[in-house]
């Protein structure tokens, strides 16, 4: 498809040739240019001007204030904190799964990274109510707690414990792949002379992956400063002001005149996003890049404390994750918080509600089902585009739109929730209608802010396409979108099908995005268990939670079943 | 039948100059290999011609049809030319016909008449039993096939080859030169042929194109180009071959001159047009130096080491003229070969004197500027 345009006077020379590759790219720009790199910068003018030109004034005031400072004092202190319980909890998992020999080693691993994939609102949900003064579970075991104690969890403490756990998985993640790319002989020389496993670990395995765990600090620690759902569950009851929660709780209160000072507070959580990414990514440059010998790694045999080591590790999982998940489910099986599961009391009537007789819940699942499955469909083509000039015709505007769409991913939600807001409340030029309050401006958020999550297994897909078969076809005479189809399409394809399934197991629960753009009009399904919860319907709530894991558990095991068509590190739970 | 003509081509990327003035005319139907070591160039010279790159100077014309150059750029699938790529680059997905008869089902050709030509290409390089088979199930030759096939189906009239033999064994080789030769009998098609090779070279084309760093130092037949090395550098590239300096060079016509090596004058073959100086640079190669005979005045040479090689020894000589140069010679399998430390005299049974231009460059004098109407001739041969 080859459109030659005549210029009026030299009928003869085409002026330029608008091929459908140069019409692909143009879209794709127009696309990441409005949705995810215009909103940041409306965030940053509105944080910064006022009609009258730099708002010094206003931002002095903003920042004076005791709760401003607070916020951030408290941003940064949980951030930090909670990194650190991330990093050894992760680090002590990496370690034991990459280099011992103990058995199981794929259900452990399976096991510790499903909480990634559970929206962080239930997550909070289930240890809120695990360890509730009227907890099922702990009642159950005989350890409850004396009615009328203050919660624990609804603490800064109880905060950067959940905060800690939950990301701890990322820091497995990082960490797990630098193990792996320590070359063996390093280890063996240093047991050749005369080291002992520990010693080998602590002097030679560790300082090596340091690369790899500075990394995995910045990603919990972008992570924890982001993380909506268990900051607002515990941080708004318990009285901890946060960034994220301040401004959630403003713009909820206030309306769009809190818009510009919670923009400024959106640029306060940008700065700290990017501080932690410059952090690893200097870490990075400085760190000693091996060539990578396999992946093969030294296998440190625990002998005869392997037995204990399983039974730590499995003992974590049950109170990390069995213990919250079992007290969530036995909430959901109840017809009211607080008793107990029974013959007598077991009831699926909140199930029934959650499905069937709640019209808003239903609704909101409904809502969210279809900008979940648009926004997967959409961002399938996108990033197999995107994909594409990213790995074969790099320019400063392929760079470019990479860099917007990884920073939309990058930053918190709510900073693009925003932003969003401040670009799309005014009416679209043309069409004299506001995206605000319509299902639309969340699908503009959900695009951008996941296109880098379905970007980044495709192109890790491209790495491994051999460019010759895209040559062939051009050569045989296929044209762009021609070879698209019958050759890269075919070989894309499963990648392509992985991150549609990771795109829709994070966007079907969205949860801060989406807080600030619904209306009464279009619910998501993300934000209403903070509804339920904060509403006191909590059994309901519970069994909206358990139905979310079901779901994810559902797919997880749908792209474990789609693994052997797929490239290595495409799926992060696939051992 | 499309001929090729490469007119000035030049190609940076960022300050990397990868081409400078490539000029090469290449007839329809020739079978031409474009032979230099890695890194010479040769790959992005294929990559311009098949359109995946634009050159930066200079013009591409495919038959009649200018396809690069100016503000023209004709994009790869509408040049018609047949590709076999060095990793073959056979669709995993589809079968063996199918990757075959590609070509067509893009061009929209009936599906009988697309058939019909699968079925003859994959005949010709026999593999009619694989048709349905996918490309992993079949070895590397046979992978090799199926690319000539894909080329001979789409019934391209230029089909450039990269490094087609550099992933198959040694023992596939002689049999797959073999099967280009036939392709080439068959098709009438021209191929360029891109190699590092240059037995491959020699055995397969009608004229190879040497490259080096950037520039085309010779294009010649493959005799000619070991015989008649227009610069050092092919002298020194093509069959392991010596150059040697000679001074007061003096042509007498008819394609002779005699000059001074070693303290000896010889006789060398020239170029008809060469012309007399004080300084030359002169070609031979280790095949050409035997010991003299006992009638002759041969030049003194020391040996210095000598190893049997299985049938015959091959030595290394110093000749006492220049003890900084180093001479290999091979002499038949004895009994009683010269041992080391041993004066033999030595005689040369070829030399060709280098033409001037390149000579003077090997010596590290700027490019002359002057025309040399016979090196022009000799760049754009045919």
């Amino acid at each position: 498809m080859t459109l030659t345009l005549h210029s009026k006077g030299a009928p003869r020379a085409p002026l330029f040739r608008l091929s459908a590759e140069t019409i692909v790219l143009a879209l794709l720009a127009l696309l990441i240019l409005s949705v995810s790199v215009a909103p940041m910068l409306r965030l940053a003018q509105a944080a910064l001007f006022d009609d009258g030109g730099l708002a010094v004034e206003r931002l002095a005031r903003l920042f004076a204030r005791p709760q401003t400072t607070a916020a951030i004092w408290n941003t940064i202190q949980i951030a930090l904190a909670s990194t650190l319980v991330s990093l050894l909890v992760g680090t002590v998992f990496a370690v034991i799964v990459v280099q011992t020999d103990l058995p199981g080693k794929s259900a452990l691993v399976f096991a510790f990274v499903l909480p990634l994939m559970i929206p962080p609102q239930v997550t909070a949900m289930a240890w809120i109510q695990a360890f509730s003064p009227s907890s099922p579970v702990l009642g159950a075991l005989g350890l409850s707690m004396e009615a009328g104690t203050r919660h624990p969890l609804y603490s800064k403490a109880g905060i950067i414990l959940l905060l800690g756990i939950y990301n701890a998985p990322l820091v497995y993640l990082a960490m797990q792949a630098s193990l792996r790319r320590i070359p063996l002989d390093l280890a063996e020389a240093a047991r050749a002379a005369g080291a002992g496993p520990v010693r080998v670990l602590l002097t030679v395995i560790l300082p090596l992956a340091r690369g790899g765990m500075v990394a995995a600090a910045s990603l919990a620690f972008v992570s924890a400063i982001g993380n909506f759902g268990i900051q607002a569950m515990l941080g708004i009851p318990a009285r901890v002001p946060t960034l994220i929660t301040q401004i959630y709780q403003q713009i909820n209160g206030l309306g769009p005149s809190a818009l510009p000072n919670m923009a400024a507070l959106s640029m306060v959580l940008t700065a700290l996003t990017v501080a932690g990414v410059l952090l690893a990514a200097r870490a990075g440059e400085r760190n000693d890049t091996r060539v990578d010998l396999g992946s093969r790694a030294l296998v440190l045999s625990p002998g005869r404390g392997g037995p204990v080591i399983l039974a730590l590790l499995w003992g974590y999982l049950v109170l990390s994750l069995l213990l919250p998940l079992s007290a969530l489910l036995q909430s959901s099986l109840v017809p009211a918080y607080g008793l107990p599961l029974t013959a007598e009391t077991v009831t699926l009537k909140n199930y029934a509600a959650a499905l069937f007789r709640q019209v808003s819940l239903r609704d909101a699942f409904l809502t969210s089902l279809w900008l979940t499955l648009v926004t997967v469909g959409f961002l399938m083509l996108a990033s197999v585009f995107l994909g594409y000039f990213l790995t074969w015709r790099r320019g400063p505007l392929v760079r470019l739109l990479h860099f917007g769409s990884e920073a939309a991913y990058t930053l918190p939600g709510i900073t693009l929730g925003v932003a969003m807001i401040l670009l799309f409340l005014r009416p679209l030029p043309g069409i004299g209608v506001s995206l605000y309050g319509t299902p639309w401006i969340i699908l503009a958020a959900y695009v951008a802010g996941f296109l880098a999550l379905a970007l980044r297994p495709v192109l890790s897909g491209y790495a491994q396409i051999d460019r010759t078969l895209e040559e062939a076809a051009q050569v045989a005479g296929a044209g762009f979108l021609r070879r698209m189809r019958d050759v890269i399409w075919p070989l894309i394809a499963p990648t392509a099908i992985a991150a549609g399934v990771i795109v829709f197991m994070t966007a079907i629960n969205e949860i801060q995005t989406s807080i600030l753009l619904i209306s009464s009009g279009t619910r998501t399904i993300g934000p209403m268990i903070i509804f339920l919860e904060e509403g006191g319907a909590s059994t309901l709530a519970a069994a909206v939670g358990c139905l979310m894991i079901f779901g994810i558990l559902l797919l997880m095991l749908l792209s474990v079943a789609l693994s052997r068509f797929l490239p290595k590190g495409v799926l992060p739970w696939q051992f | 039948m499309t001929g090729l003509r490469l007119s000035n081509i030049g190609k940076s990327y960022g300050e990397t100059r990868v081409l400078a003035n490539i000029d090469l005319d290449i007839a329809a139907g020739e079978f031409v290999a474009v032979l230099g070591p890695s890194g010479c160039g040769k790959t992005t010279l294929l990559r311009l011609i098949a359109g995946f790159d634009k050159p930066d100077e200079g013009t591409i014309t495919l038959g009649d049809r200018q396809v690069a150059g100016g503000k023209v750029m004709v994009p790869p699938e509408a040049r018609g030319i047949g590709i076999v790529f060095q990793s073959y680059a056979l669709w995993p997905h589809m079968s063996v016909a199918e990757n075959v008869g590609y070509a067509l089902k893009v061009a929209r050709l009936p599906r009988t008449e697309r058939e019909t030509r699968v079925a003859r290409a994959l005949d010709m390089v026999n593999l009619t039993p694989f048709a349905t088979r996918r490309p992993a199930d079949l070895s590397g030759g046979q992978r090799q096939r199926v690319a000539l096939a894909r080329c001979l189906a789409a019934g391209s009239d230029l089909v450039l080859l990269d490094e087609p033999l550099a992933n198959l064994d040694v023992h596939l080789r002689a049999a797959m030169e073999e099967e280009f030769h036939r392709f080439h009998r068959e098709s009438g098609a021209t191929l360029v042929y891109i190699t590092h090779d240059q037995s491959e070279a020699m055995a397969l084309a009608d004229r190879i194109a040497v490259m080096d760093k950037g520039r085309l130092l010779q294009c010649a037949s493959p005799r000619d180009l070991y015989r008649e090395p227009a610069d050092a550098t092919v002298a020194g590239f093509i069959g392991g071959g010596l150059v040697l300096p000679v001074d007061d060079l003096r042509p007498l016509g008819h394609g002779i001159a005699t000059a001074d090596l070693l303290g000896r004058r010889l006789r060398l073959r020239c170029h008809a047009g060469e012309t007399a100086r004080s300084l030359a640079m002169a070609s031979t190669h280790p095949a050409d130096i035997h010991i003299a005979a006992p009638d002759e005045t041969g030049i003194p040479a020391r040996v210095i080491a000598r190893t049997y090689r299985g049938g015959s020894w091959s030595y290394e000589l110093r000749p006492e003229a220049d003890p900084t140069l180093k001479l290999p010679m091979s002499l038949p399998d004895t009994a009683t070969p010269p041992e080391p430390g041993a004066l033999l005299e030595l005689a040369f049974r070829d030399l060709w004197a280098i033409p001037l231009a390149d000579a003077s460059r090997s010596h590290g004098a700027p490019p002359s500027s002057f025309p040399s109407p016979h090196l022009t001739e000799q760049f754009q041969c045919a």
